[in-house]
């Protein structure tokens, strides 16, 4: 059978942002590819050296528009370091309350897109639908949808009073019993499991050497969750739930994101209980004493790693991101040997591209 | 995962290897080793070795303005806990060894790594951009450009 | 017995999105219900302005100029195209002078040429 290669992207109907690939296939069966990154790269981190620190607040969140909560989190937190500042427990539990949110939509848009490549449109509509009720709590309690602004160096940029609390509560409790039902379709529906059984397993060494994170990584039995291992304060005081399955497969990858969505949702409640009074933020100088610090955050997807160096006045010297979507994507070329053409949308979504992270 | 402790890993360093490590304790929130460019590759082996899950989480360059003729490299693990290897080099001719073919979830920062600052990998066949344009003409962004004088 | 309870799941899910009717609202016929800190249009108010240009410093689009000729007399000029409605510079001005409504963002066609003049502030005449 002749080889042919087929280019996917950089614009595709299979991808939401732009990446390209070339696959080569001989019949049904895919036999590589490669891919090129670059096509949403925006020079973020030159950009930030240009700035002061509170202008960066409002540039880091665009660096992707699903995780940009964590992105101004961990950005905060390593400034807040550097000037050697704990802010208010009130503004970390909020911090954390966006971040759980923010984790519960994106996963949701994934589970969206999963049964979408699957073919399952209905289970599309349903999700997208009740997504739009954790987006309606984020622009109640912070002004936008998508781009929530609700970070600040020095704590937050907003509180919850108990009208807000209560609203919060009640869209919680819709969410989390459509959320089930949701859920339990996706893990028993027999066409779901079919499609995605067997389909790209992967070994935990090979996670290992790639240096895979977040929910691919916890799919085939490694344990690690930075919420866990390394929690940015409320997180070392709420016991995280960690999901592993030891599969590997396509089908694992689904199970693990869909029940962290359940845990998500059970912590968004805690967060609510335990909320500390206080103020929700502290007055910060603008300039940032001289240092480097390194934060790691737990976004949707994996492991967010920032470096900050400064360097004594009110512009960072260095500003380093590497995102989770860089790390996975680096395992993509290898997946896609050994599987059928058919297979290619699975493994895409198994992935959960958020190209623009990667790019920056 | 036991408690991750940077001297019993210099420990294990300098028994394996017969190097010197020297802690380098500028960054709050990650453990600093100093090693040299050739030390890279079996510093590294031996640090597969002496965990039981560790994994590259990045390789961060930076060029400082006070110090403009070099280049810092820091080579970040996760293992439990966080710390790195640091590396300093020349930035008229910066070289290091790759080491895709130990880790090779390495590939993409090394190409960024050197479209970035101009770094040279040795031992690997290509090393093409990752993101910057094919019709890119006007060298590595991150290095300040030297003064014209005259 | 399961086969009923299915297609009665089926025909209970069908029976509620016809009544419920569609999720989306006919803009501009159709009420949107903008919650209150919705980071909408920027409002100004000239009175309170006292020219200090903090807003201008901290705005991470450099959609906000002052032309500072004196204590007195500056002009503040604004360019919704670039905006980020971010809301920083309501955070950074002390005197309360500019803040975000939650109306809906205008459009416009020329998105260089449009600028607003928020203040304009002439020396006073002795």
């Amino acid at each position: 059978m002749d080889k042919i290669s087929i280019p996917i992207g950089p614009q595709h109907p299979l991808l939401k942002e732009p990446l390209s690939m070339m696959v080569d296939i001989a019949g049904e069966k895919v036999l590589g590819g490669s891919l090129r990154l670059g096509y949403v790269h925006r020079g973020i981190e030159r950009l930030a050296q240009q700035r002061t620190y509170v202008q960066n607040v409002h540039l880091i969140e665009r660096i992707c528009g699903i995780c940009s909560h964590v992105h101004t989190t961990a950005y905060c937190y390593a400034v807040e370091a550097l000037l050697g500042i704990e802010i208010p427990p009130r503004a970390q539990y909020i911090r954390a309350l966006m971040c759980e949110l923010e984790r519960i939509h994106s996963h949701l848009l994934w589970l969206g897109i999963l049964a979408k490549h699957i073919g399952l449109e209905t289970i599309f509509m349903h999700t997208w639908h009740d997504r739009e009720m954790a987006l309606d709590i984020m622009e109640e309690i912070s002004g936008g949808r998508v781009s929530h602004a609700a970070n600040q160096i020095g704590g937050v940029r907003f509180d919850l009073d108990e009208e807000h609390i209560d609203m919060i509560r009640g869209i919680l409790k819709k969410l989390h019993s459509q959320v089930d039902g949701l859920v339990d379709i996706i893990e028993t529906e027999p066409a779901a499991m079919a499609r995605t059984k067997g389909v790209a397993p992967i070994s935990p060494d090979m996670i290992k050497a790639y240096g895979v994170v977040g929910p691919v990584a916890r799919a085939s039995g490694v344990d690690i969750d930075l919420r866990r291992d390394a929690p940015l304060p409320p997180y070392d005081q709420l016991e995280v739930k960690v999901v592993t399955h030891p599969g590997g497969d396509a089908w694992a990858r689904t199970f693990v994101r869909a029940e962290e969505t359940r845990v998500s949702l059970n912590l968004c409640e805690k967060i609510l209980e335990d909320l500390p009074e206080g103020d929700v933020s502290l007055r910060t100088p603008r300039r940032v004493p001289e240092g480097e610090v390194i934060i790691r955050a737990e976004a949707p997807r994996g492991e967010l790693f920032y470096y900050l160096r400064s360097d004594g006045s009110d512009k960072p010297a260095r500003l380093k991101v590497r995102t989770p979507t860089l790390a996975t994507l680096s395992l993509l070329p290898v997946q896609l040997a050994e599987i059928n053409v058919a297979d290619i949308p699975v493994v895409l979504a198994g992935v959960d591209l958020c190209i623009a992270c990667a790019d920056r | 995962m036991k408690k991750f402790n940077i001297l019993d890993l210099c420990i294990e360093i300098e028994t394996k290897t017969s190097f010197h490590c020297e802690v380098y304790d500028g960054i709050h929130g990650d453990h600093t080793i100093l090693i040299k460019p050739n030390q890279l590759k079996p510093v590294i082996d031996v640090i597969l070795e002496s965990f039981e899950y560790c994994h590259l989480s990045a390789i961060t360059v930076q060029q400082r303005n006070d110090q403009p003729d070099e280049i810092e490299v820091f080579y970040n693990f996760w293992s439990g806990s966080g710390f790195s290897l640091m590396l300093k080099l020349p930035v008229e001719s910066a070289k290091l060894p790759s080491i895709i073919s130990t880790i090779p979830g390495a590939d993409f920062y090394e190409r960024e790594a050197a479209e970035m600052f101009g770094i040279e990998f040795t031992g690997r066949n290509e090393t093409p951009p990752l993101l910057l344009p094919d019709d890119w003409d006007q060298g590595p962004p991150f290095i300040a450009k030297k003064e014209k004088n005259g | 017995m399961e086969k009923f309870k299915k297609r009665l799941t089926i025909l209970n899910a069908v029976i509620e999105a016809l009544i419920k009717g569609p999720e989306t609202v006919k803009y501009p016929f159709g009420d949107l219900a903008l919650p209150e800190g919705y980071r909408g249009k920027i409002e100004f108010d000239p009175d309170k302005c006292s020219g200090c240009g903090l807003c201008v410093r901290d705005c991470p689009a450099d959609a906000l100029q002052l032309n500072k000729k004196s204590r007195e007399e500056y002009t503040l000029l604004y360019y919704p195209a670039r905006c980020a409605y971010c809301g920083q510079c309501e955070d950074s001005c002390h005197h309360g002078a500019i803040s975000h409504s939650n109306n809906l963002v205008g459009a416009t066609t020329h998105k260089d040429d449009w600028v607003l003049v928020f203040k304009e502030s002439k020396a006073s005449q002795e």
